[in-house]
């Protein structure tokens, strides 16, 4: 006979004489569930074999422990040894598995569970049979249940639209009843029919023929040491290599593998998107609803399915999209309309695909685009559930979630629900403040989810003085968790699996050529800092000084130098920290050969050229910043010699102003001697007035009061303008504005009223020019006026333009 | 007023498929609803075949909506179609009525013209003038015709009534009755069992008067989108241009390939991108599967009675333009990139594609 013909399969599932019954099934199918329940109570076997990963079978005891509450998955985390082979597995299960019923039913009658797929981390596990890389890996795959040309040509012939409505119509109508063994001969045909369908040397290379046959010696085993009826729970699709081939004496290789496996808790929304990868049957809120109906011990409720879920969604529009939600009159026709099309496609009562249909026929009175509606989306959310598991406390986690948490809760965070809260530190003042805050940094490397810093000193706000306290949001969820069971591996507590993230980092830096990157190496350091890990102190200095020899970017260097600075200064002021100790210890060193490394690079900025001087003077406003401190952490007796050295050389006239701005900032030179250095620039180029604004632009870039504060500047400055045409002003103005744009509108007030004066022009002239049109207005009014005044000149009307006499 | 078939350029649906009709009502075993010819079971057949009774498939793509159609219909709502022009909205309304009435005669054909006399009554003025305002001189409209008869009306391109037009139809649908005044107080025409609109519309069309939401709401809304697998556009095209050249008796040779290219052109220039994945920009002229029946109609007249009764690929280039022009100028330019980009790098490797591209280019040598 053929192993692989459907009848066949079906009429084979059950056969008491050996004492095997197989029960082919889809995952998180309620009616697959409710029927193989039934099974059970009336075969009551002694074992109950289900295609679950081995080594999985531990957490068997824990998933039937009170205060269970599903959502949970099972997860088994990539070992060390793998590498490449990323990716967390995941075999979520849901109160309407078909596994989860069937361990507890089985654990009811006092039978045997047994997992018999292959360990998790087998090979044969991992076979690529995911789309993309960053995709879970699903131990329960079934994708042959959603494409195919068996399943299309299936439904062309029944009229369902897809493989999963054909899924609802063939077999989950039928949940109710209570012959099962005509609902499996079907499903088992059915599943025969996919399997006879599909290519066999795809099996073999995705693994599913090993673990085949791993199931088949499993089988075995359960049959030697029989002590009643024996049930198997597979997928479907693996039931008929089951059922007829000869049974296999011994394992493949590699079966006694052991990993780390846990139960977690889950989420409806997590669960939906492996659904979105084949993972059995999607909308896990919407089956979970039917699987209540199908157990509820109220059978003859008061509304039906179907008025609950439209009645219930149009409740959750009005409360979280009035936008969308639709009159009482529209959810009357709907339940009509979705209880006739069920009528018309001979179902007992609605289903998924009629709920839909429904709410697009009577709710939305407009065209809808490729299928695509806002109310549907909301919709298929409002089915897919937000129910979040539950893990009885004391339940057995990867420890870096169980210390996680338990530092967080020391520290007063509260975990008990999802609700965002917002918290305030101090982080130098009080130490336990400072402990939370390095806590939460170290939390947003190894599980970003959980909190977020909304302020605290940074460059933009400051790194010292006024900036004393964080704030931060943060809330426990799923995600959280799931994100620190990801990293589970990489140690046992937040701060030593942040280290080992860090640390990564650093190698990522490595791998991307980016080595020699001072500035993005010690932003890892600031995160270290941050996050409080000394033990990664060492090595990240290290690695930071390698990138600070090799870095040949100043704009780089100097911005490390400000980074470092500050780092300096911070970690000065929470010397008593042990944790932050290691840093203080290291700092100074480093900064020492970073200002040298900066010393021996500055004179090469008299090559720099136009095209290149805005980075050059970024650079040097780095530098600027950095050595504004009255006590800077690195000598500064190199970085000055530099500077000097520059002022005598001949740069482009933006740096050339930006060097003056320097040695003024830094005091080389006293204020006076930086004004006449100016004005003798600006005067020097009085035949080429854009490169005078270059220069301009250039001190406003790093001291504008240089520029405020001397009127013998402002004076130069105005001469120049004095000695441009206005053609030539109107070209100059964009650079110009660029320029004045450093500064506040106090100093550009002053140095209006400083011109002004100087033409003669008093404060009520100042006061008119203040209602002035805008300046694109006046622009365009001034070079209209100059185009009539040359007009008038063609047209020997010179004489208009002289005032009347 | 009623023709024999065979003085109509087209007969009604229920004359068309009048053996099919009566096929699925000797087998309909389902509860009809009231006033209905069929169950709604049959009449889904009726519409998306049935291979046991010989029954043809009439209306491709989502059977889905056929079925949500059926519910709206036995509902106490309306049924309102909508979409681009040539997306079968009418041809799909037509079968409803045919199937579900046993007649698609009740239409109303919606333009800026239509008055209230062609959606509640007139009056015969010679009998209204001998003898006043009676049951006799009264003329009914379409809609109190079925109302009357518990049958299904039609109305085509509803949203080109005027608004007070629309409104009519309002109080029609909510109240199932309509006074006649003239005839007395107590005058009224109620809806027997049976009674329902199919209104369609194109929503997007420029010159359409918007609809109340009022009238929204006794609508139950369908949108037909037009084709989008290949295969299901190349059977119903060349069943549709075999029967009309079997009509006329006129018999050609239509290779497969011709269908397909013509096929390809229009989903390719629908879509705006091609089976590669190529993009395109779209034109604005509507490309429907109605308007390819058109153009192979056309190509295959022009085989068969100037040519040698072979369609090729000029055939269909020459008949192109004529869609694509319709519209309007910016459209030849969009064509003109894609025939000069997709169309030249296929014509190397087929025949029918290197005749296509011949006869576009010498159409647009003359343009």
């Amino acid at each position: 006979m053929n192993a692989l013909d459907p009848a066949a399969t079906a009429l084979r599932l059950f056969d008491a004489e050996r004492g095997l019954y197989f029960f082919p099934i889809r995952h998180h199918s309620p009616a697959c569930a409710l029927h193989l329940r039934g099974a059970l109570r009336a075969i009551r076997p002694a074992a109950v074999l289900i295609e679950g990963p081995v080594d999985f079978e531990p957490l068997i005891g824990e998933m039937l422990a009170p205060g269970v509450v599903p959502p949970v998955a099972m997860v088994a985390l990539p070992d060390n040894a793998e590498k490449g082979r990323g990716g967390t597995t995941y075999y979520p299960i849901c109160r309407h598995s078909p596994e989860f019923v069937a361990i507890q039913q089985a654990t009811e009658l006092g039978a045997t569970v047994r997992f018999i797929d292959l360990p998790s981390r087998h090979a044969a596990m991992l076979s690529d049979r995911r789309d993309r890389p960053d995709q879970p890996l699903l131990p329960m795959r079934e994708t042959m249940f959603d494409r195919g040309a068996y399943v299309e040509a299936m439904c062309a012939r029944t009229g369902f639209r897809d493989g999963l409505g054909l899924w609802d119509g063939l077999f989950e109508a039928r949940a109710r009843g209570t012959d099962w063994r005509g609902f499996f001969a079907g499903v088992g045909a059915y599943c025969a029919a996919l399997r006879a369908a599909s290519d066999p040397d795809e099996l073999r290379t995705d693994g599913t023929l090993v673990r085949e046959a791993m199931m088949r010696a499993c089988i075995q085993e359960a049959i030697a040491a029989r002590a009643g009826p024996i049930v198997i729970v597979t997928g479907g699709f693996h039931t008929p290599a089951l059922i007829d081939a000869a049974l296999e004496t011994s394992r493949p290789a590699g079966a006694a593998a052991r990993s780390n496996a846990w139960l977690v808790r889950y989420d409806f929304r997590a669960l939906d998107r492996l659904n979105g990868y084949g993972a059995g049957l999607p909308l896990p809120g919407f089956y979970e609803r039917v699987w209540e109906r199908l157990t509820g011990a109220d059978d003859d409720a008061k509304s039906s399915l179907t008025e609950e879920i439209l009645v219930g969604f149009r409740a959750h529009l009005i409360e979280h999209e009035p936008a969308l939600a639709f009159a009482f009159p529209t959810l009357r026709a709907m339940i009509e309309t979705a209880t006739r099309l069920a009528e018309l496609r001979g179902l007992s009562e609605p289903g998924r695909t009629e709920l839909f249909d429904a709410l697009q026929s009577s709710a939305i009175k407009e065209e809808i685009e490729v299928g695509a509606h806002p109310l549907l989306a909301a919709f298929r959310t409002f089915l897919q559930g937000d129910r979040l598991g539950d893990l009885p406390p004391g339940s057995r986690l990867p420890p870096l979630v169980e210390r996680a948490r338990v530092e967080a809760r020391s520290l007063g965070l509260s975990l008990e629900d999802a609700v965002p809260k917002t918290r305030e530190l101090d982080i130098y003042r009080k130490p336990r403040h400072g402990q939370t805050s390095r806590f939460l940094h170290a939390m947003r490397l190894v599980a970003a989810p959980f909190a977020e810093r909304v302020k605290g000193p940074d460059r933009v706000h400051g790194f010292r003085a006024d900036m004393l306290m964080e704030t931060w949001t943060y809330s426990w969820s799923p995600a959280v968790e799931a994100a620190l069971i990801e990293r589970a591996a990489d140690g046992e507590t937040v701060r030593d699996a942040a280290a080992t993230i860090l640390i990564r980092r650093l190698a990522d830096l490595e791998t991307e050529g980016q080595c020699n990157n001072a500035e993005a190496a010690f932003n890892l350091l600031a995160i270290a800092f941050d996050a409080g890990i000394g033990s990664a102190a060492e090595a990240l200095v290290a690695a930071v000084s390698v990138a600070v020899g090799a870095d040949t970017h100043l704009l780089r260097l100097a911005n490390a130098l400000v980074i470092g600075q500050a780092l300096d200064s911070r970690a000065r002021g929470m010397q008593s920290d042990a944790a932050i100790s290691a840093f203080a210890a290291l700092l100074p060193a480093l900064l020492d050969r970073l200002a040298r490394r900066i010393a021996e690079l500055l004179p090469d900025l008299a090559a720099v050229n136009a095209d290149n001087a805005g980075e050059a003077v970024a650079s040097l406003a780095a530098l600027t910043e950095a050595m504004a401190d009255p006590d800077p952490p690195f000598p500064t007796q190199p970085l000055r010699d530099a500077v000097q050295h520059l002022m005598s050389a001949q740069l482009d006239p933006q740096l050339n102003g930006a060097v003056i701005a320097v040695a003024a900032v830094i005091g080389l030179i006293d204020e006076a001697e930086a004004g006449r250095r100016l004005s003798a620039a600006l005067a020097g180029a009085f035949a080429r007035p854009g490169e005078a604004i270059r220069t301009l632009s250039g001190v406003m870039a790093l001291a504008p009061q240089l520029f405020v504060n001397d009127s013998s500047v402002i004076t130069a400055i105005d001469n120049l303008f004095g000695a441009v045409d206005d053609p030539g002003f109107l070209a100059l103005l964009p650079q110009l504005r660029m320029a004045f744009a450093e500064l506040s509108p106090q100093e550009t007030d002053r140095v209006a009223a400083i011109v002004a004066a100087a033409h003669g022009a008093g404060d009520h002239d100042l006061a008119l020019l203040r209602q002035a049109p805008s300046t694109h207005v006046l622009a365009d009014h001034l070079a209209l006026s100059e185009r009539l005044r040359n007009q008038w000149r063609e047209d020997g009307l010179a004489a208009w333009l002289e005032p009347a006499p | 007023m009623e023709q024999k078939n065979a003085l109509q350029l087209r007969p009604s649906a229920e004359a068309r498929f009048a053996d099919e009709l009566a096929a699925l009502k000797a087998a309909d075993q389902g509860r009809r609803p009231p006033g209905w010819a069929l169950s709604a079971r049959a009449v889904r057949s009726f519409i998306l075949g049935d291979a046991k009774l010989s029954v043809r498939r009439k209306f491709y793509g989502d059977d889905a909506l056929v079925e949500r159609a059926l519910v709206a219909l036995m509902s106490e709502q309306g049924l309102m179609l909508v979409g681009e022009p040539g997306t079968a909205k009418s041809m799909l309304s037509e079968l409803l009525a045919a199937a579900i009435s046993g007649s698609s005669m009740l239409v109303v054909q919606g333009s800026t013209g239509v008055t209230e006399d062609h959606v509640r009554y007139g009056w015969n003025y010679a009998l209204l003038i001998a003898e006043g305002p009676t049951p006799r001189a009264l003329v009914p409209s379409p809609v109190m015709e079925a109302m009357r008869l518990g049958r299904v009306v039609r109305i085509e391109e509803l949203t080109r009534c005027p608004p007070e037009i629309q409104d009519v139809l309002i109080s029609v649908l909510s109240e199932k009755m309509m006074t006649v005044p003239e005839l007395g107080e107590s005058a009224s025409v109620y809806a027997a069992p049976g009674f329902s609109v199919i209104g369609t519309a194109n929503l997007r069309d420029r010159g359409v008067h918007e609809m109340s939401s009022a009238l929204k709401r006794r609508f139950n809304f369908e949108t037909v989108l037009p084709l989008t697998d290949p295969a299901l556009e190349i059977e119903l095209i060349r069943q549709e241009v075999g029967k009309r050249l079997g009509q006329a008796d006129i018999s050609v040779n239509f290779p497969d390939e011709v269908t397909d290219l013509l096929v390809t052109t229009f989903q390719d220039l629908r879509r705006g991108q091609t089976k590669d994945n190529v993009p395109l920009s779209k034109p604005s002229a509507v490309m429907s599967t109605a308007e390819a029946v058109n153009i192979a109609h056309a190509a295959a007249l022009e085989a068969a009675f100037l040519g040698t009764g072979d369609v090729g690929g000029a055939h269909i280039g020459r008949q192109l333009h004529g869609v694509i022009v319709k519209d309007n100028v910016d459209d030849v330019k969009k064509v003109r990139a894609y025939v000069d980009h997709i169309v030249k790098e296929r014509a190397r490797r087929s025949k029918v594609w290197s005749d296509f591209l011949g006869a576009v280019k010498a159409m647009k040598d003359e343009g």
